[in-house]
């Protein structure tokens, strides 16, 4: 091989490299991401910020790098095809509200807590795991895995498992049982319940 | 002639004595000769406490299928081999927990299927899973805190 074809194939390779997402950087984004959020909730040039929009940038920064309906499709699972393209839209809107809710008043009035993301586990070629340890300065610790799997759009979020407690499980639970009796306006009118609660907690949140 | 007729009546009763033993075998043994009316699939716990080969797996509290085997593999992960019905097509995004029934009851296999639409295939491995609640090790921190000794 000549240098010429040696040079242009390293340069390939280097530019595959660039565009394919590695999963040994899904450990570094999370971290980014998980603070900046926290940035939002405790830096002092967010400090004039109510509540709404500090909902606003969280929501910007997550859904800048994540698809969020990657998840809630998967806690909808079949339910998700028993409502109508506009039903879809409203859930969507509506959970993908409820969570950053639910993180911004959940960690309202606590000390920033310290997170470090543990490496990359691979569970197959298109999904990975990347253990998260959080500590408050009260004390309590929680072990949290993101579980992301690789699609079109790159590495997304399809779960997260707190402390061996799958949040999609959880909620799949509590919209299969939804689906036995009631349909999808109803679940839109829970939704909106729930969210014009003044003080929401992600352990409130039961449908 | 008569003695001709006791013995072919007599080898008929041991034909038909051996077709009962048979029959038998194959019921007992639940084997078949005509393929299986079961795929096997395997799914990867991080624990499987209390599980054992003959566990139940079911869906919304019926009974689906079996617990074939549990093995561990070389990164410590306990991996099962599930037996299912043939008609029971589960997707990709299907999600497997280890439950407890009642307060102290025995150990079984949740499943929680999906619908991605893309089914899992006879071998497949289910890898989002949800293992068994280790009681004593959340009373544990509960009353003993985390290692960083703060106040709970």
């Amino acid at each position: 091989m000549s240098l010429r074809m040696k040079f242009l194939s390293m340069i390939a390779c280097v530019a595959l490299f660039a565009v394919l997402p590695t999963q040994a950087d899904e450990s570094a984004k999370l971290a980014t991401i998980m603070e900046a959020a926290l940035d939002i909730m405790y830096q002092d040039a967010y400090k004039d910020y109510t509540s709404v929009q500090r909902q606003d940038a969280v929501r910007a920064i997550v859904e800048d790098k994540y698809d969020l309906e990657v998840l809630i499709r998967r806690a909808m699972a079949r339910n998700w095809s028993l409502l109508t393209a506009d039903e879809q839209m409203q859930v969507h809107n509506l959970i993908d509200q409820l969570i950053v809710k639910s993180f911004v008043e959940g960690m309202a009035g606590q000390g920033r807590p310290i997170v470090d993301c543990g490496a990359v586990i691979e569970v197959t070629s298109k999904r990975i795991e990347v253990p998260v340890v959080i500590s408050f300065p009260s004390g309590k610790t929680f072990n949290v895995l993101y579980r992301l799997g690789l699609l079109k759009t790159g590495w997304q979020i399809y779960d997260i498992v707190a402390e061996d407690i799958s949040m999609v499980s959880n909620y799949r639970q509590q919209f299969d049982d939804h689906f036995r009796e009631e349909n999808g306006a109803r679940l839109i009118e829970k939704l909106e319940k729930l969210l014009k609660k003044e003080v929401l907690d992600v352990s409130t949140i039961i449908l | 002639m008569n003695n001709r007729k006791i013995e072919f009546m007599v080898g008929c009763f041991v034909l038909i004595g051996f077709g009962a033993v048979l029959y038998l075998a194959i019921q007992v043994g639940s084997a078949r000769f005509f393929g299986s009316d079961s795929y096997e699939l395997e799914a990867r716990f991080r624990s499987t406490s209390g599980v054992n080969a003959g566990s139940r797996v079911e869906i919304a509290g019926v009974r689906v299928g079996t617990v074939r085997s549990i093995i561990l593999d070389d990164d410590f992960y306990s991996i099962v081999t599930l037996e299912l019905p043939n008609g029971l097509t589960l997707d990709d995004d299907t999600i497997i927990s280890v439950k407890t029934a009642g307060l102290i009851g025995d150990r079984y296999l949740s499943v929680s299927p999906g619908g991605s639409g893309f089914p899992l295939e006879p071998g497949d491995m289910v890898v989002d899973t949800e293992s068994a609640l280790d009681i004593e090790s959340l009373i544990s921190r509960f009353a003993l805190g985390g290692i960083d000794g703060g106040e709970e």
